[in-house]
This record gives structure tokens, sequence and C-alpha cells, in this order.
């Protein structure tokens, strides 16, 4: 990728610059420009005037409320009245064949504030310049709104300090609130955003297609409606999923990493030891009283049935018992048989084949008024006699079973109530344990540790309740789907609507996978391209592993034996993996965009700053890097080594301190 | 004559089927993992004594060709349980007939669960302990006093 380039920026009665301009080295084989500047001078405001000129903002200014207004004093104080004075900063890119002039402006009236001169803000324009090289003439400008797109698109603010970098605040890289905002623009940067965008769109269309459907048949309607609901529903329960888990697994580490502190220290690796057994304690307990309730509950709709069933098992076993008894089951003759025979009136006995004769009708129907029950009767009784006398006699054990389930809980919950008392009391003892030792502090590790599993429950009860939700939304989109299908199939008219519909959402299902896996790649692509150059910026090679980069965007490094160690990076190592980042970023953004780094070897350690500077001066062959030093950091060791290929400027405050010397006007 | 599909469903009213998923996505009572047959005679059970007509749409619930050997006296029982007479009995001894009764029962047992759960406010652990004890009463006046 050529490298976007700052070729100029140019001063217009801004703070102590006043007005001038600086041009930048673009044109060598090194892009690579160095200022040196005491502390006070204006490094910092440099920074500022850049990221006001791009956003209206100086997001290097701790207390804006508090900062001395934008006009040059020494202007302000020479000036009457009533005058107007503008203040300007204009910012020369070069991206290839393009000039990009960005352009903010703001007028500021003076005024008498007791003895001094003051000013107040006036109206501001913003402006972006667009020329081709090759087509003078042309320049497109846009103003407002749409410059600030312009700038969205090379140097998206979300994101502002992976451009222009303090190297004295390396802190902020790491922080949980910054790790969003890195998502979010890794999101824009890889054009996800216009698939977010596409797919918005398509579900509106759907919307607009079901409410059609549903025009003539509110019913429909309604059904659709409910859909949507839940649809938004389960987007939400799959993001409560996600940052669930990422929090899980951030709680986790953090933990391991508490406990691996706490076990290496001998005065209280008893108690460590006492409370990892009561934890695995309460942990199987906590399994034991899942199964107990579980038991339960089978306990109580078995005996729910039995008890209330009851009195019908015990009558049609009365029942059963009458007929056995009585000699009626099983019946020694066929009734149906013997019916037949009276009913066709048979000429002689199927078995013996002797003539029937009156007497023997009568016999028979004497014997059918014996029998009671039919065959098929018999069958069906002498099939559940044993089940119903199991089940009478197993209704009977309720009161011995029950005990069993008391006792079985008392049981279990003693022994929870006796493990948690003894866990409580560790705790205790470790909150307020005093050691000794400077390198631990065991007190503020065990509230670290209290908080940590807070979190880690919080999470879980977040991950239980998402994946609840996905359930029960799920089901409920599939029945909806169901009865919509059903209403529909009978109106041949509702077709082509239908099948649009379909089609919509076959579309949606594909945009979103789509934009899952862009967002996989991109992250895979930065977590890469982090590691290799953190790997080629640190000189220690059998200590660094791995790094990862989830989800989140939060960034972890892991020695060679997979162990945590992002908290333990020294002050270089830390400003090697921001590096690191940033140029991971910039290439994923698909942009070549420069940097400009306040303080570059600020926190370098000393023997460590050549080795730093020259991995600077390598990067600086493909991308353009404007550092701002002071003369300690600018040591002779690393001036040696950027002599060559940098242009060097040095900045210094006029006698009367008002402006800065060493700008070209 | 082989049993036509629809011969073969049991069916339950629609209106208890969204409070049935609640009971299954809280996992009260065990209901997580009962199957439909299971759900269905516990509320056969809890309305015996009240069955009532479903006027209003039906869902099929679970299937005849589901019930076991196993099951067959408590299903059966439901019915031969108010046999008085020898024709009765013959009658009775059939069931299909006792699956219709039953679903009839089901019908008030399922709304005397759902008054049950909605007394308890949806605490599931709250509910369960008040069907324990109602099974305490049931058992005295079921089989020790015999009534």
């Amino acid at each position: 990728m050529s490298p976007i380039l700052i070729d100029r920026i140019e001063f217009e009665n801004y703070r102590q610059y006043g007005t001038g301009h600086i041009n930048f080295g673009v044109d060598g084989k090194h892009k690579l420009d160095v200022l040196i500047a005491q502390n006070g001078t204006g490094k910092t405001t440099l920074l500022n005037a850049i990221t006001w000129c791009l956003y209206q903002k100086e997001h290097q200014i701790a207390d804006t409320k508090s900062a001395l207004p934008l006009p040059n004093k020494a202007v302000v104080n020479k000036a009457k009245v009533g005058t107007v004075i503008t203040v300007s900063v204009k910012l020369r890119i070069l991206d290839g064949d393009l000039i990009i002039d960005f352009t903010r402006s703001q007028e500021f009236k003076v005024i008498k504030q007791g003895k001094q001169q003051t000013v107040i803000d006036g109206p501001a324009r913003f402006t972006a310049a667009i020329t081709d090289k090759n087509d003078f003439k042309n320049t497109v400008v846009k103003n407002e709104q749409d410059a600030d797109i312009v700038v969205k698109q090379y140097f998206d603010e979300a994101i502002f300090n992976f451009y222009f970098f303090d190297g004295e605040k390396l802190k902020e890289f790491f922080a949980d609130e910054r790790s969003q905002v890195v998502r979010n623009s890794v999101f824009n940067i890889s054009q996800v955003t216009l698939l977010e965008n596409a797919t918005n769109h398509l579900s509106s269309m759907r919307y607009a297609h079901s409410r059609k459907l549903g025009k003539n048949a509110p019913d429909i309607q309604k059904l659709y409606d409910e859909q949507e609901e839940e649809r938004a529903l389960l987007k939400q329960a799959r993001q409560s999923l996600s940052d669930g888990k990422i929090a899980q697994k951030r709680a986790e580490e953090e933990l391991e990493i508490i406990n691996k502190a706490l076990s290496g220290y001998e005065p209280i690796r008893h108690y460590q030891n006492e409370r990892a057994e009561l934890e695995a304690t309460v942990r199987m307990l906590k399994e034991e009283l899942a199964q107990f309730r579980s038991d339960r509950a089978d306990f109580i709709r078995r005996y729910t049935i039995l008890l209330n069933l009851y009195p019908r098992l015990q009558h049609t076993l009365a029942l059963i018992d009458q007929k056995e008894s009585s000699g009626e089951l099983p019946p020694a003759i066929d009734k149906d048989q013997v019916k037949k025979l009276i009913d066709n009136h048979a000429k002689t006995c199927p078995l013996c084949d002797g003539a029937l004769d009156a007497a023997a009708f009568v016999h028979l129907q004497e014997l059918l008024d014996k029998l009671s029950v039919s065959s098929h009767t018999s069958n069906y009784l002498k099939e559940i006699k044993s089940t119903l006398e199991r089940e009478i006699e197993e209704a009977k054990q309720y009161k011995q079973k029950k005990e069993k389930l008391t006792q079985r809980e008392r049981d279990l919950t003693a022994r929870e109530e006796k493990a948690k008392g003894r866990l409580k009391e560790i705790n205790s003892i470790l909150s307020n344990f005093d050691s000794e030792s400077k390198q631990i502090d065991v007190s503020k590790l065990e509230n670290k540790r209290t908080t940590w599993q807070n979190k880690l429950k919080s999470a879980m009860k977040t991950i239980g309740a998402a994946e609840s939700t996905i359930t029960t939304a799920k089901k409920r989109i599939e029945d909806l789907d169901a009865e919509i299908e059903t209403f529909t199939k009978k109106i041949d008219a509702y077709n082509e609507t239908k099948q649009i519909i379909s089609v919509l959402e076959s579309m949606i299902e594909g945009f979103d996978t789509i934009k899952e896996n862009i967002m996989s790649g991109m992250r895979s692509e930065i977590e890469s391209t982090t590691w290799a150059i953190f790997d080629s910026m640190i000189w220690k090679k059998n200590t660094f592993g791995s790094i990862d980069i989830n989800d989140a965007y939060e960034i972890t490094v892991y020695s060679k034996d997979g162990t945590r160690m992002t908290g333990s990076l020294s002050a270089t190592e830390q400003m090697a993996l921001a590096y690191a980042y940033t140029l991971a970023i910039h290439r994923a953004s698909g942009k070549n965009c420069p940097l400009v780094i306040d303080s570059p070897l600020g926190r370098v350690s000393d023997d460590n700053r050549e080795n730093m500077a020259k991995v600077l001066k390598e990067i600086s062959k493909d991308k353009q890097i404007i550092m701002l030093f002071t003369p300690d950091e600018y040591s002779s060791a690393v001036k040696h080594i950027y002599k060559d290929v940098a242009t060097v400027r040095e900045l210094k405050l006029s006698s009367d301190e008002s402006v800065v010397e060493g700008v070209d006007r | 004559m082989a049993k036509t599909e629809a011969g073969d469903i049991i069916y339950i009213n629609e209106k208890y089927r969204s409070f049935i998923d609640e009971l299954k996505t809280n996992d009260v009572l065990g209901f997580k993992l009962l199957d439909n047959k299971e759900s269905f005679i516990l509320a056969v059970a809890l309305g015996v004594n009240q069955p009532t007509e479903c006027k209003k749409k039906r869902f099929g619930w679970t299937r005849k060709s589901y019930i076991k050997s196993a099951d067959k006296a408590m299903w059966a029982s439901v019915l031969l349980g108010t046999a008085t007479t020898d024709e009765e009995i013959n009658q009775y001894a059939d069931l299909d007939k006792s699956i219709e009764l039953c679903e009839q029962c089901a019908e008030t047992g399922f709304e005397i669960l759902k008054q049950q759960y909605d007394k308890a406010e949806g605490d599931a652990e709250l509910f369960e302990r008040r069907m324990m004890k109602a099974l305490d009463l049931l058992y005295t006046q079921m089989v020790e006093n015999d009534i």
C-alpha cells in the first residue's frame, strides 16, 4: 500500500504557533520527520492542532474549560477590542494522485475582561478540498458534514490515538473502554457497516412485505409483529451471550493469575489449600443438590399421580380381585363363542359335534348369564393387574420415601452450610491478612479476587439468561412460522409475497454470516499482524509465545508456556505492543496512514532506546512517521540513527514566549 | 383397521401450551426434560375428580401409541375405577374410552397446576414445596384414611 502522507500543516493565529507552516519530508526513502522541542514549547500543541483541524477537538488537552483560548495570545493583546481574529489550521494530505486540504477556521471576537483582553468564540467552518494532481483546475470542495466523511475515511476519530499517538499515555491502549471503541472502528474500517446497513434495509423490506400480507388479515399481522419482536429479542440475547462469554473468559483468566500469586506465598499456603478443597466440596455439593432437586421433582410428580389416582387404582384392583375370586377371571368358557352359538341357533357343538337340542340351549343361556366378563375384558383386566398392585404398594410407601428425601436434603444442606461457613472464615482471614512481604499484598489480592469472582458470577448469570432467551425466542419464531404458514396456505394470492419474504430472510441470514466471517477474519488478521510486528520489535526471543485478541478487541500476551503476562510487561514492551497493535490496525484499515508520535521513546529505558529507534526507522520506509522529541529523548545515539534519514527541525519559544520559532513563516 | 394418525393423537387445550413452555424454560418440577405423555398424566391425576370437556382450540400433545404396557394400568384405571356394574366393567375396559376421559381430566388438571404456579408467583422452589406439602394431606386422606 502506498503511504498516505501529511505534506504540510499551516497555522493562522493558532496558539503559540501563530501564523506559519511546517513542510514535512515526504520525498525521501524514509518518510521520517523529527521535531525536537523542550517540554512546554508546543510539541503536544502540534498534536492538538492536527486533531483540532480534523475533529474540532484538541484531544491532548486535559481540561478544555480551563485551557487558554485558541488565538495566539500576542495577536489578541495587540488587537483592538471588537476585532475579529480568524484562527485556522490547514492540513495537506497526499493520497496517491490526490491532494486533500483539510481546513478548519474559526472566528474570535476580541473583548475586554477586566484589565486583560480575551476573546469570545465565533462561527467555525470546515472544508475538505480534493484535487487530482493531474487536473489542478478541478478541485472538489466538501463542506462540514461531507468533509467529516472524508476525514472518517482516513482518520476515524473513534481511534484517533492510533494515528496521533502520545507515547506517555500507553495505558489508554489497553483500557477496557478502548477495546469496544476499537471493535466499532474495525467494524467501520472493514466496511461491515455497509453490510449492517444492507441487512437493516432488508429487514425493513421484510417487515413492509409482511404488513402487506397482513393488510387484509389482522391475525396474520399480529403474528408477524410478534415475530419481529422475537427476532429483536433474539439479536439482543445473542449479543448478550457473546458479551457474557467474553466477560467469563476474562474473569477466569484474572482469577487464575490471582490464585497463582496467592498460592505462591508460603504463610498463607495452608489457607489456600483448605480453601481450594472447600471450594471443590461446595461445587460437588451444588451438583448433589441439583440432583436432589431433580429427584425431589420426580418424587412430587410421581406421588401426585399415584395419590390422586389411588382410589381409582384401588377400585380397579378390587374389581379384578372380585372377578378372580368368583371364578370369572379368567373365564373357563369363551363368552363370545357361546353367544354366537345361541344367536346362530347352531345345530351342533363345535367342540364335540354333539347335537344341540333345546335343553342344550337353556344350559348355554345359563352359562352366559353366569359369565359377566367377555374375553376382551378378561384380557384387559389380567394385563393391568400386576401393575396396579405394584402402584398401590408404591403409593403406600410414600411416608418412608419422603422421609429418606427429607433426610437427604437435611444432610446436604448441613454439609453445604458447614463448607460455606468455613470458606467465609478463610476469606475473611485472608482479606485482612497483614503480609509481611512487600512483594505480595494478600489483602489487596483477596479483594481483587472477590471482585473477579462476583464478575464471574454475574457473567454466568448473563450467559444463563441469554441462552434461555435464545432457546425460547427461537422456538417462538419457529412456532409463529408454522402458524403463519397455516394461515397463508389457504390464500393463493399471498404466495408471491411469501416467496419474497422467504428470499429476503435468506439474504439477511447470508449477510449476517458474511458479517461474522469478515469480523472474525479482520480480528485474526489484526491478531497475527500484531504478533508478527511485536515479535520483530522485541529483543527477548525466549519469553513471549503469542498474542490473543478476543471478539471484544482486548489484547492478551502469553509467554511461551501459555501464561498470561499482559499485566507484567515492562514499559518498553508495552510501547512495542502499542506500536504493533497500531500498525496492525492501520494495515487492516486498508489505508497506510501516517503516525504522529509525541514522545515516541519517552517510556523506553535507555538501553532499549536505540533498538526502538531503529525499528521506527525501519517502519518509516513504508509509512510516514512524524516524531516529537524532547532534547533528552533525542540522545546522541538516537540522533546518530536518524541523522541521514530524517528531516530534523528544532522548535523553541521566542524570547517573549509568544510564538514558536523554527516554524516557516 | 389400522388407526389413522388423527385417531392416535391425544389432545390438550391450546391455551396451556405457553404455560407448559414456561415450566420447561424455568425447569419447574422437572418439566425441562419431561416428555409430553408424563406431563399429561400428571394433569390427568390433578383433575381426575372434575373432568371438563375442552370447548376451545385443541393441540396435539402426545400419542396413544406412546403408552407402554407399564403405563396402561394407570390410564385404564381412570375410567375403570368408576365402574360399578358388570356392564360398565365391560364397556370401560376400553383404552380409547379411558383416554377420552383422561383428556377431560387433564383440561381441569392443567388449570389447577397453572393456578398453583401463579399463586407461587413464578417461584419454582416455593411451588414445589407447596406441592410436596399437599402430598402429605393427600396421603392421609387417600391411603391412611382410605377415603
